[in-house]
């Protein structure tokens, strides 16, 4: 039976929930979060070395997905920052009125740089003998309220979140770094389902997780059929 | 009367070759004569010019100076982030500054004094180029309005730049240039090299004279003056030799000659004019006879790092009044100074050598 093997940070869980459900008798599908430990908390449940372990035994008709990256758009833009800044949008427009403007370039070159300083990604590449795709972490949620929601009872003082144009923004801009990082490293970036946006650009709210940054198992089912659809017909995507 | 006594007589060594220039060991040769311009660790030192005001720029930062940046990139900008898009390569983030003209240009669109006829350059593969400052990003702008936007926070830098710096070194690098036959606009690099198309019809070459030059520069320094009435200025001429000539017929090294040598005379008539106008000899360290070309790498073109060494020791003793340590003579093994150099040589973004890929 052929296997998907799913490796990454908390963005799997999201997979993890649809795959549980998920009805396959043709392909094995193995989701697991990275292990780490920060501050005495361990989260996930795969260490790195049996993740490698893993992705060793993979057969070249089998697939593997990474979600490592992309998660560097919430550090920088999700809460507005001390120091407000903007980047124009696809349409040419500033994101916000006020702030230092960065050149969507030289923003793109930040995630880029970020990005670049993940060597298991490589590794995981050269280790396997399956294609590797890298999946693209949720596109960004719209509705600032729900965000607010979320984030009040985790952050300590006042805070106010970015504008959503400028989340959209920076989303977009380190898709297209880790495409161009992964690329280096002969791994394709997986793109979010079309069916996950609204009208604008957002992830639609049904598939919204209860939290400020992540997206619920319906999201995680679009993601499974999208990797089918790749191991199945053998298309690449990206 | 002593029928013996003469004018030379009461000179001092710096004034005779043999005891200044060729008995000295060549580490410890120094041209500075008339030099009044001094500097405190907090005195706000700003660069602009081309290639070589790099290696100034460069050495001020690393030597405890305030290294005055007035664009410095938004913090969340990492180093290396910052290099690659020149936030810091310069005072402000306008790229090489060859010419006088590009420089009074630049204080004026700063202030509002003039607008460049001149449309953003739409490359083929849709990245739009600032045909002010071409190679000032990689991968250039995605519109027309982000490098407008972008432009106009340059600008307010420049002029937030000009208004607070203590002391502007302009590095005077060439008087060949290309304008817009429109409206003058001057070019860092001809229209076709690293942006934009050539047409005849709508740019043309200049060669800066003398008199040409002094003229932008009064003009510039008369601007200086008027935002920011204490700031003082330090010319220097870029020993680095031009990578190619435009003008008719003309040799590539009598072009040179003939380029540093305008540059060279502007900046001693403006420094005899303005008492706050000071000129530091960084050319004739580096392209002086004593140096037997040991300041240029192999291209001939080049400074090393031993000759930027050279020049910012002088620089610092004498502008800090004598402060800092004595230059040591000593050198680094031939091969260390090779790494060295190839390393410093690597840091320094010279757009100029788009001329000529060859």
């Amino acid at each position: 039976m052929r296997r998907i093997f799913v490796f990454g940070d908390s963005h799997t869980r999201a997979i993890l929930q649809a795959a549980e459900i998920a009805s396959c008798d043709d392909v094995s599908i193995d989701v697991h979060w990275m292990r780490t430990e920060k501050d005495g908390k361990v989260q996930g449940d795969l260490d790195y070395e049996d993740a490698k372990a893993v992705a060793s035994s993979l057969e070249p008709t089998d697939l593997m997905a990474i979600s490592l990256l992309g998660t560097r758009h919430n550090l920088v833009g999700l809460l507005r920052h001390e120091q407000p800044f903007t980047v124009h949008g696809t349409d040419g427009a500033p994101c916000s009125d006020e702030g230092e403007l960065i050149p969507r370039a030289v923003m793109e070159d930040v995630f880029a740089a970020a990005s670049q300083k993940n060597k298991r990604i490589a590794e995981l590449r050269n280790l396997s003998r399956a294609p590797v795709y890298h999946l693209v972490t949720p596109p960004p949620k719209g509705d600032n309220d729900y965000l607010k929601s979320r984030i009040m009872s985790k952050v300590a003082g006042e805070f106010d979140v970015s504008p959503a144009a400028l989340r959209l923004a920076l989303w977009q801009l380190e898709m297209q770094a880790v495409k161009r990082v992964c690329e280096g490293w002969n791994v394709l970036l997986l793109p979010a389902h079309p069916q996950a946006f609204d009208e604008h650009g957002f992830l639609k709210h049904e598939y919204y997780a209860s939290d400020a940054t992540h997206a619920n198992r319906a999201y995680g089912a679009l993601v499974l059929e999208q990797l089918r659809g790749v191991l199945n017909a053998g298309e690449k995507i990206g | 009367l002593d029928r013996h006594q003469h004018p030379y007589k009461a000179l001092p060594a710096k004034a005779f070759w043999k005891r200044s220039v060729a008995a000295p060991a060549p580490a410890e040769v120094d041209p500075v004569g008339r030099f009044t311009l001094r500097i405190d660790e907090r005195s706000r030192v700003a660069t602009a010019g081309s290639c070589f005001a790099q290696h100034i720029a460069r050495h001020l930062r690393q030597s405890g100076f305030t290294y005055h940046i007035a664009e410095e990139g938004h913090p969340l900008l990492p180093q290396s982030v910052k290099g690659a898009h020149h936030y810091g390569t310069f005072s402000a983030r306008y790229g090489n500054i060859y010419t006088a003209r590009q420089l009074h240009q630049l204080f004026q669109r700063a202030y509002g004094e003039f607008f460049p006829a001149e449309p953003a350059w739409v490359e083929a593969d849709g990245r739009v180029v600032d045909p002010f400052r071409p190679t000032i990003q990689p991968g250039g702008y995605v519109s027309v309005v982000e490098m407008e936007a972008d432009r106009e926070q340059h600008l307010r830098s420049v002029r937030k730049m000009f208004e607070t710096l203590d002391v502007f070194v302009f590095t005077l690098g060439l008087t060949e240039c290309w304008v817009s036959r429109e409206d003058g606009a001057a070019f860092p690099l001809c229209p076709g090299v690293e942006g934009g198309t050539f047409d005849a019809e709508k740019y043309t070459f200049l060669n800066q004279d003398v008199n040409q030059v002094l003229e932008d520069m009064r003009a510039f320094i008369a601007g200086l003056k008027r935002v920011n009435p204490a700031a003082h200025v330090m010319l220097t001429v870029s020993p680095v030799p031009l990578m190619a000539t435009a003008e008719p017929d003309d040799h590539v090294l009598s072009a040179t000659t003939y380029s540093k040598s305008v540059l060279r005379v502007a900046a001693g008539m403006l420094e005899r004019e303005y008492n706050h106008v000071h000129y530091f000899p960084s050319y004739e360290i580096i392209t002086g006879s004593y140096a037997r070309g040991a300041y240029f790498a192999n291209d001939l073109r080049s400074v090393l790092e031993d000759g930027v060494g050279h020049v910012m020791r002088l620089f610092l003793k004498h502008a800090t009044g004598g402060a800092t340590s004595a230059p040591a003579p000593a050198k680094a093994a031939a091969e260390e100074v090779l790494n060295h150099a190839a390393q410093a040589l690597v840091d320094v973004e010279c757009d100029e050598s788009a001329l000529d890929r060859s």
